[in-house]
C-alpha cells in the first residue's frame, strides 16, 4: 500500500472514530428539561387590583434554575410582539479589586458581545448600572426568543480579551470627569456603607489603572451564571421553551469559568434576592448632626471650579413595604421644596439632601412692580449676610418643614404623581416588564413577594396618613431628634470653605424662633 | 383612492367581555350625535391610558390671507375657556405623572396625552371641554403667536408649492408655521369665528386606549358630549394627487365634504410662483390620463425628482415605507443593463394625510425608463418582489412594536383613514374594526394590497416629475 494512502486511511479511521464517539456521547447524554416552578407562594394581585393600584397586571411568573446555575424569572404576556431580556449581574460579592471599574468594563464588554446579534436579529442592547448590580437589557421581537437565548450563549462563551480591550477604549472615550455631585454622592454612600470611596467612583484614571488580568478576572466572576438572574418578558411560557435549542445552548455553553466566590461548590442559590443583595445591610454610622457623637464632616476638593455643595445623608431601613412606602412618600413630598433623593436597595435605602451653597438662603430681592426690574445689589447687605448665616437659615427652614404635618391631600397627590409617573415612564419606554421587575426586586422582602411588590408598595403609599409621616420623619429625618446614622460631605475649595467647615464641624445650629 | 383604503371592513357590534381574547384586537368606532368620532381600544399591558384628540384640520386649511392661522390656533386651544384655565390640559396630564404633546401638521392637529389609568376621567373631561368656545382674549392670542413663532419650521425636502401641486391641494402652497402680521392684527371676534369654524367636534376624532374594554371606554366618553347640539360629521376626506385619471376610483363619499380644489380633476394648477422668472406659469406637460407623468417645473430644481402622493391611510403609509426601504436596497440587475454609476434613492416623508414618496435617480440617461424598470422588478411576480415582501415584514414588525403601547396605538389609530360613514348611518352610528385593519398591519401582510391601498406607487406615469424649467425660446 502506498504509505501516503495508508496515512490518509489511518486519518479517516481516526476521524471516523472521533465522530462516532461524539455521536455516541451525544446520543447517550440524558437531557432533561429543567424543572419549571410557578411563582405563586404569595398570590399575585388580581388584575383589577393591580391596575387599580397603578401596578402592572402580571400573571404568576415562572422560575427555574438551569443546569449551569443560572436563575431565570420568566414573565409571560400573551400577544406581546416584543421580547425583553434583562441579565442582572450582582457586584456586591465580587472581590474588592474587581468592583468598580473592572466590573463595569466587563459588563460593557458583554454588551458589545451582545450587540453583535443586532444585524442578524434586530435587537437593542442597554447597559444600566445600579446599586450593587449591573444590568444588561436586550430588546427584540417575539419569534426570536430562541435565537436571542442562543446569542446570549455565544456572547458569554466567547473568549473576552478583545471585547474587554474595546470596552475599556470606549469607556475611556465616554467617561467624563466626575462633577461635584458625583464626588459627594460617592463619598457619602461609601461612608454609609463603610466601604472605600474609590470603589464607588469610576473615572478615567481608575480605568487605566486596571490590568488586563484584572479585567479578565472581573469578566469571569461577573458572568458566573450561578450568581446571575435572567429576567425574560416574552409571549411564550418558560415551560414551552424549556427544552428548546436556545435554552439548551444557554445552559451548556455558558458555564462558570472561575472559582473566585465563596460557596461556589454548593448548590446554586435559587432565591433571587439572596443572589442580588449583600448578606446584611450596612451598619449605622451611629452619628448625629447636632449632638454627640457628631458625624465627621468630610471635605472634598471640587473638580475644577465647581460650585460648592453640601450633601447630608443617612441610611434608612426599608425592610418592609410600609417603611419603603413611607420613605418614598416623604422623599417625594420634600422634593417639592428641596433637592432630596432616595435610593432603595432592598432592606436599606440611602436618603440624601443636596444643598448647593452658592446662592443659598438668599432672600428673593423685591421686584419693583412699576419698573419691573431688580433693585441694585447692596454690597453692605451681602457682607452682613455671610454664607454661614444663610446656611443656618436654610437648615432651619428644612428642619421646620420636616416637622410640619402634611395634609392628606398633599400626600395623596405626591403618591399619585410618583406611582403614575412610574407607569407612564414604563409605557413610554416600551412596556418592558423586566425593567419593572428589576424595580420590584428592590421592593420585595422575599422572592415570593416580587410579583406583588409594586402593587403592595403602591397600596401602602396611598394608605399612608399624615400622622404616620410625621412620626417617621421625626424618627429618621429630624436633625435634632432622629436616630443616629447621619453622614455629610462638603465639596469645595479649602480656602472658600474654611468658614463653612468651621461652622458645621461642631454640628448644625439653627436660627432662634422669631420673637413674638 | 380606493374605498378599501379608507373604509376597513365593518363587522356588527358583538357584546364584549373581559374574557374575550378578541377584545385586545378590537377597536370600537362610533360617531356621537355631536359629530365627534370616537375610537376606543384596550391595552392591558400596564395601567396607563392614552387620549388623543385629532382634528382633521391643518395648515392646508389656512385662508390665503392668513398663512399660519391653524398652527397658531392649535396653540390657542391650550389657553382654556370658561371651564378650563390656561394650560389646564397640560397640567391634568403632567400633574399626574403623565406626558402631553401637541402635534400640528399640514392636514391634522393632534392633542396627545399618556396618563396613569386612574386619571383617565379628568383627561377625558378636559378633551370634552377643549373645543367649547375657546378663549379669544387678545393677550392670550399674543402669547399663542409667540409660541407658534418659536416652533421649528417644517422639515420637508419639498418646497410648499411643489407639495401643493403633487397633492392637488393649493392650500399646501405656503409655509404653514409662519406667523405673519395679519395674524397679530386679528380681532377677538374674528379669532373666535376662525376657532369655531376650524376646530369643532364634528371634524374631530377622539381616540382612547386604556386597560378597560372598548365598549366600557365608550360608555365613559359618551355622556361627556351628550349636552352638545347634534351636528353632522364633517371631517374632510383629503383626496390625493393632481391626476384625475389615476385617482378617480374612489367616488366622493356621501357626507364627506371635499374642500374646493382638492379633489382630482378640479384643475389643481401649479401655483404661479412655482417657476418664478421663467415665464412658465403652469406645468404644460400635465395631461391627465394620457399615460405620461405630470411635470412640474421648479426654479432651483436640480435634476429630476419623481414624487408620488401617498393616500391618507395608515395602510398606504406603511406600504410606502416598505416600498422605499426595498428601493433603497435593490441591487443593480443583470437585465436590463443599467449604467454602472446609475443610482436611485428613495425618501418617504410620512404624514397622516399628505405623505409623499420621493425618488431621485442619478447618472441615468432616461430617468423615467430607469425608474419604471426598477419598479417593475418590485411588482408582484417580479424578480425583486421577495425583497419588497421582506421589507413589508420589517415594517410590519416595527409597526407591531409601535402599537404595542397605548400611546403608539392611539397615535396610529388617529392617523388611520378618515371614515366613510355608511349610507343611512344617521347622525350616530357604531361599528367595530380589527386593530390590524386600522393600523395597516393587515394590508402589509397581503402582497397584493399595495396596489389596492396605494394605487399608482408602482407606476412611474402616476408620479409628478419635479424638473428645472426649460428655457423659453
Amino acid at each position: 500500500m502506498n504509505p501516503r494512502m495508508a496515512s490518509r486511511m489511518a486519518l479517516r479511521a481516526l476521524l471516523g472514530g472521533q465522530i462516532g464517539l461524539l455521536a455516541f456521547g451525544t446520543g447517550c447524554r440524558k437531557r432533561e428539561p429543567p424543572k419549571v416552578e410557578i411563582f405563586d407562594q404569595a398570590a399575585t394581585p388580581a388584575e383589577t387590583e393591580a391596575l387599580g393600584s397603578l401596578a402592572p397586571p402580571w400573571p404568576a411568573p415562572e422560575r427555574v434554575v438551569l443546569a449551569n446555575g443560572l436563575l431565570v424569572h420568566w414573565l409571560q404576556e400573551a400577544d406581546t410582539p416584543a421580547l425583553h431580556l434583562r441579565l442582572i449581574l450582582p457586584t456586591h460579592a465580587l472581590k474588592p479589586a474587581l468592583q468598580g471599574a473592572p466590573a463595569l468594563t466587563a459588563a460593557r464588554a458583554l454588551a458589545l458581545e451582545l450587540e453583535r446579534m443586532s444585524p442578524r436579529l434586530a435587537v437593542r442592547v442597554e447597559l444600566q448600572p445600579g446599586l450593587d448590580r449591573l444590568e444588561l437589557a436586550v430588546h427584540g421581537a417575539v419569534g426570536e426568543t430562541d435565537a436571542v437565548l442562543a446569542g446570549f450563549a455565544d456572547a458569554l462563551a466567547v473568549e473576552p480579551s478583545r471585547a474587554l480591550a474595546q470596552a475599556r477604549r470606549l469607556l475611556l472615550a465616554e467617561l467624563r470627569p466626575l462633577d461635584a455631585e458625583a464626588l459627594a454622592a460617592s463619598e457619602l454612600v461609601a461612608t454609609l456603607r463603610g466601604s472605600d470611596a474609590a470603589r464607588e467612583r469610576i473615572d478615567a484614571a481608575a480605568l487605566q489603572a486596571v490590568s488586563d488580568a484584572q479585567l479578565l478576572d472581573a469578566w469571569k466572576a461577573l458572568t458566573d451564571p450561578r450568581q446571575a438572574l435572567l429576567v425574560v418578558h416574552a409571549r411564550t411560557r418558560l415551560s414551552e421553551v424549556a427544552g428548546t435549542a436556545g435554552v439548551t445552548d444557554l445552559t451548556e455553553r455558558w458555564r462558570q469559568q472561575v472559582n473566585l466566590l465563596g460557596g461556589n461548590e454548593a448548590r446554586s442559590e435559587p432565591q433571587a434576592l439572596l443572589r442580588l443583595r449583600p448578606k446584611a445591610p450596612p451598619a449605622s454610622t451611629a452619628r448625629h448632626l447636632q449632638r454627640a457623637p457628631i458625624a465627621p464632616l468630610r471635605r472634598i476638593d471640587p473638580p475644577g471650579s465647581g460650585r460648592p455643595l453640601l450633601v447630608i445623608g443617612r441610611a434608612i431601613p426599608t425592610a418592609n413595604a410600609r417603611e419603603r412606602s413611607l420613605a418614598r412618600l416623604v422623599q417625594r413630598h420634600l422634593q417639592e421644596k428641596f433637592d432630596v433623593r432616595l435610593s432603595i436597595a432592598g432592606p436599606w435605602a440611602a436618603f440624601t439632601l443636596h444643598l448647593p451653597l452658592a446662592g443659598l438662603g438668599k432672600a428673593k430681592p423685591a421686584i419693583d412692580l412699576l419698573e419691573g426690574t431688580d433693585p441694585p445689589k447692596d454690597p453692605d447687605l451681602e457682607r452682613q449676610d455671610p454664607l454661614t448665616r444663610r446656611l443656618r437659615r436654610e437648615l432651619t427652614v428644612i428642619r421646620d418643614t420636616i416637622r410640619l404635618r402634611p395634609t392628606t391631600q398633599d400626600l395623596f397627590q405626591a403618591a399619585q404623581l410618583w406611582l403614575g409617573a412610574r407607569m407612564v415612564a414604563a409605557s413610554v419606554a416600551g412596556e418592558d416588564w423586566t425593567a419593572l421587575w428589576s424595580e420590584s426586586l428592590d421592593l420585595a422582602a422575599t422572592d415570593g413577594d416580587i410579583a406583588a411588590a409594586l402593587a403592595r408598595d403602591a397600596q401602602a403609599m396611598l394608605a399612608a396618613t399624615p400622622e404616620e409621616v410625621v412620626t417617621w420623619q421625626q424618627r429618621w429625618l429630624d436633625f435634632q431628634t432622629s436616630e443616629p446614622g447621619w453622614a455629610w460631605v462638603l465639596v469645595g475649595q479649602e480656602a472658600d470653605m474654611r468658614a463653612v467647615e468651621g461652622f458645621l464641624k461642631p454640628g448644625v445650629s439653627f436660627d432662634p424662633p422669631p420673637e413674638n | 383612492m380606493s374605498k378599501a383604503a379608507t373604509s376597513p371592513s365593518l363587522t356588527p357590534i358583538t357584546p364584549l367581555t373581559t374574557a374575550s381574547t378578541a377584545v385586545a384586537d378590537t377597536v370600537v368606532d362610533a360617531v356621537l350625535p355631536c359629530g365627534l368620532r370616537v375610537l376606543t381600544a384596550r391595552d392591558l399591558s400596564l395601567p396607563a391610558a392614552a387620549v388623543v384628540l385629532a382634528l382633521e384640520v391643518g395648515s392646508e386649511d389656512d385662508p390665503p390671507e392668513l398663512p399660519g392661522l391653524v398652527h397658531a390656533l392649535a396653540y390657542q386651544l391650550e389657553q382654556g375657556n370658561r371651564e378650563l384655565r390656561p394650560a389646564e390640559a397640560i397640567a391634568t396630564a403632567q400633574d399626574a405623572g403623565g406626558v402631553y404633546s401637541l402635534a400640528t401638521g399640514v392636514a391634522q392637529v393632534r392633542f396627545e396625552s399618556l396618563i396613569p389609568a386612574s386619571r383617565l376621567d379628568p383627561m377625558l373631561w378636559v378633551e370634552s371641554q377643549r373645543l367649547r368656545a375657546p378663549t379669544a382674549a387678545s393677550q392670550r392670542w399674543a402669547q399663542s403667536l409667540g409660541w407658534a413663532a418659536s416652533d421649528e419650521r417644517g422639515g420637508s425636502r419639498l418646497r410648499p408649492e411643489a407639495l401643493a401641486f403633487i397633492h392637488g391641494a393649493p392650500g399646501l402652497g405656503h409655509e404653514g408655521r409662519a406667523v405673519s402680521k395679519p395674524l397679530s392684527a386679528l380681532s377677538s371676534a374674528a379669532l373666535a369665528a376662525h376657532l369655531s369654524e376650524k376646530f369643532n367636534y364634528a371634524r374631530a376624532t377622539l381616540v382612547v386606549v386604556g386597560p378597560e374594554s372598548p365598549e366600557r371606554l365608550l360608555e365613559r366618553i359618551s355622556p361627556l358630549f351628550a349636552d352638545l347640539p347634534q351636528a353632522p360629521r364633517n371631517a374632510p376626506e383629503r383626496r390625493v394627487g393632481p391626476r384625475a385619471g389615476t385617482n378617480a376610483a374612489a367616488p366622493p363619499a356621501a357626507g364627506a365634504a371635499a374642500p374646493g380644489g382638492m379633489s382630482p380633476g378640479t384643475g389643481a394648477a401649479a401655483p404661479e410662483n412655482m417657476s418664478p422668472g421663467t415665464g412658465v406659469a403652469a406645468p404644460e406637460n400635465m395631461s391627465p390620463g394620457t399615460g405620461t407623468a405630470a411635470t412640474a417645473p421648479l426654479a432651483r430644481q436640480r435634476g429630476q425628482t419623481f414624487v408620488w402622493p401617498v393616500p391618507p391611510s395608515a395602510a398606504a403609509g406603511a406600504w410606502a415605507t416598505a416600498l422605499c426601504r426595498a428601493i433603497n436596497r435593490q441591487k443593480r440587475p443583470a437585465e436590463p443593463e443599467e449604467l454602472r454609476r446609475a443610482r436611485l434613492s428613495c425618501d418617504h416623508e410620512a404624514d397622516a394625510r399628505r405623505g409623499v414618496l420621493i425618488l431621485r435617480p442619478s447618472a441615468v440617461d432616461d430617468p423615467q425608463a430607469f425608474i419604471q424598470a426598477r419598479l417593475d422588478r418590485l411588482a408582484p411576480g417580479g424578480p425583486d418582489a421577495a425583497l419588497l415582501q421582506a421589507q413589508a415584514a420589517v415594517v410590519a414588525q416595527a409597526l407591531r412594536l409601535a402599537v404595542r403601547t397605548p400611546a403608539g396605538l392611539a397615535r396610529q389609530l388617529a392617523m388611520s383613514a378618515v371614515e366613510v360613514p355608511p349610507v343611512g348611518g344617521g347622525p350616530s352610528f357604531k361599528q367595530q374594526h380589527r386593530v390590524d385593519e386600522l393600523t395597516g398591519l393587515a394590508a402589509l401582510g397581503d402582497p397584493s394590497a399595495l396596489e389596492r391601498v396605494a394605487p399608482g406607487l408602482l407606476r412611474v406615469e402616476d408620479a409628478v416629475i419635479l424638473t428645472f424649467p426649460e428655457a423659453q425660446p
